[in-house]
């Protein structure tokens, strides 16, 4: 069986734990700054019921709930939680994945040594057993974490199901999904809910499935397919034509709940494939000087971060989102491969150049763009492990190579940021550290 | 916001009953601050080493306290009263 642990309102819930005068009030915790700017990263449940989402601008729940609190986000309070919710689930099984720094995918087996493949009751006993460990994990983080902190989860034959599962009671939910009613008459457990794969498929709505979004929904129920129910009797055929072979069989499959995907553990995930770092300004800025700082930053995070696990990458793109929410990509490919901040940033820098809506119209404060912007971030990809690349010919790189090391030293020793380039000294402060939410493996080094 | 960044030295008494670390009072500018629970405990990397953040509170405010094991010196870091 597959176990899906939601952490309930993660950041809120760890915040209101921490600080007990935020207990059982609306808080939105969001970046640093906690300025208009910022997102909602999470907000408590108190501010959930009264619609706050998730992503939503921090003006636009302040204007929904305006008693919330804004609590600056502390990124090291929970990517240390979630290493101490690895060794909580490790506890209980080797078969853990991290789907994002909130959620994990448990595999039970049954620990009967007598236990015979395809028998019943066997099976039965792996329920048994699923939900054993759900109930003691439970009990185990209000112990370790405390009273305030807790998760819903799903249990089911397959990851697909064990998810939705969990979305299926919050907070503090446990689901359990069979595949008939029959099995259930053997199954007690306390407040949790059982329910057959059917029924469950009946009280969701396409969007609710994971792989289901915005653009397949709209194109779905063009078709006529409103209901997971419907999406699960819809003939292979059709879904084929209208979305190719991959996607086709993928979405039927969804419809019928099937899953064979297994659990990778951690260290079993396929290497890094990108490299990104993005923030949202806490105001917003008009000058093309302005931008490059911010930049200079994130460049540097990047290369910190790809250096750490020793990649160098060729492909460089960078972007920024504007006040009106349009945004521009730029990106190139190069024959060399870098991990260096700076020469990340040139780049990026001068990829911003050549972008369409940068214009070289001097005002007071130097170039400015054409619109305010509000949002900058950078990536790298087509990456290749330093082991595979040559050391450089000249001994100007050669030198920069070891100047780079040097720093990194100090700063492995001393803490992110003891030494920088002079130009960031003077964004430092506004930005903070921020994991790659994109990034699955992103807390688990931080937690080296 | 109500939360004051405070970042000064301070003395800490302290209970360790294996295996938990719990501060029980912190003298700050003079004054005997009461710890009377400890909310949440968790680790900060600091370069090659961790500090640890004991996030505690009394009936007036809560408090973050840093605990640095390589010099072993106490910090307040922050002050949340209503």
């Amino acid at each position: 069986m597959i176990l899906h642990i939601d952490m309930n309102a993660y950041f809120a819930t760890l915040e209101q734990q921490a600080n007990p005068f935020l207990q059982g009030r609306p808080i939105l915790v969001c970046g640093k700054g906690s300025g208009e700017r910022t997102v909602v990263a999470t907000a408590s449940y108190e501010a959930k019921r009264l619609g706050v989402k998730t992503g939503m601008a921090v003006w636009e729940a302040k204007k929904l709930v305006p008693k919330a609190m804004i609590v600056a986000a502390d990124y090291d309070k929970y990517l240390d939680t979630t290493r101490r919710l690895g060794e909580i689930f490790e506890h209980h099984t080797p078969e853990v994945e991290f789907f994002s720094i909130d959620e994990a995918f448990l595999k039970i087996t049954n620990q009967n040594p007598n236990v015979i493949p395809n028998n019943p009751e066997s099976e039965l006993g792996t329920i048994r057993e699923a939900i054993r460990v759900s109930l003691r994990i439970k009990e185990q983080i209000r112990e370790e974490l405390g009273q305030w902190v807790t998760c819903s989860i799903g249990i089911a034959e397959n990851k697909l199901l064990a998810k939705i599962a969990s979305e299926f009671k919050k907070p503090d939910g446990l689901t359990l999904v069979l595949p008939n009613t029959n099995v259930l008459s053997g199954i007690h457990f306390g407040s949790g809910y059982q329910v057959t794969h059917r029924y469950l498929y009946q009280q969701i709505k396409l969007d609710d499935i994971p792989g289901i979004g915005r653009r397949i929904l709209r194109r779905l129920l063009k078709l006529g397919i409103t209901t997971p129910t419907i999406l699960g009797a819809t003939p292979l055929p059709i879904l084929v034509k209208e979305f190719g072979d991959h996607w086709g069989h993928l979405l039927k499959n969804l419809g019928k709940g099937i899953d064979h995907s297994p659990i990778v553990r951690n260290e079993l995930m396929p290497g890094e494939k990108s490299f990104s770092h993005s923030y949202t300004l806490p105001k917003e800025i008009y000058t093309f000087e302005d931008a490059k700082k911010v930049l200079l930053e994130l460049c540097e995070m990047v290369g910190r971060r790809m250096r750490k696990k020793g990649f160098s990458g060729r492909t460089i793109g960078v972007f920024m989102r504007f006040t009106d929410m349009s945004a521009v990509f730029e990106r190139k490919t190069f024959k060399e491969y870098t991990n260096d901040g700076l020469q990340i940033y040139r780049t990026a820098e001068s990829l911003l150049y050549q972008s369409w809506v940068f214009r070289k119209r001097v005002v007071k404060t130097g170039p400015a763009f054409t619109k305010p912007i509000r949002q900058v971030g950078i990536w790298v990809t087509n990456l290749v492990h330093e082991h595979n690349l040559p050391l450089p010919l000249f001994e100007e790189d050669r030198r920069i190579l070891k100047a780079i090391k040097a720093v990194d030293q100090i700063n492995d020793k001393h803490g992110e940021f003891t030494i920088m380039r002079g130009p960031i000294l003077a964004v430092y402060q506004k930005i903070q550290k921020i994991p790659d939410g994109r990034n699955r493996r992103q807390f688990m080094l931080s937690s080296d | 916001m109500p939360t004051v960044q405070i970042d000064e030295p301070i003395e800490v008494e302290v209970l360790f009953s294996n295996p938990h670390v719990r501060p029980r009072a912190f003298v700050h500018r003079g004054r005997v601050i009461e710890v009377e629970k400890v909310n949440f405990i968790h680790r900060v990397p600091a370069g090659d080493h961790s500090r640890w953040v004991f996030s505690v509170s009394n009936a007036n405010a809560a408090y973050r306290l840093s605990f640095d094991p390589t010099d072993l010196r106490w910090y307040l870091v922050d002050v949340y009263s209503q």
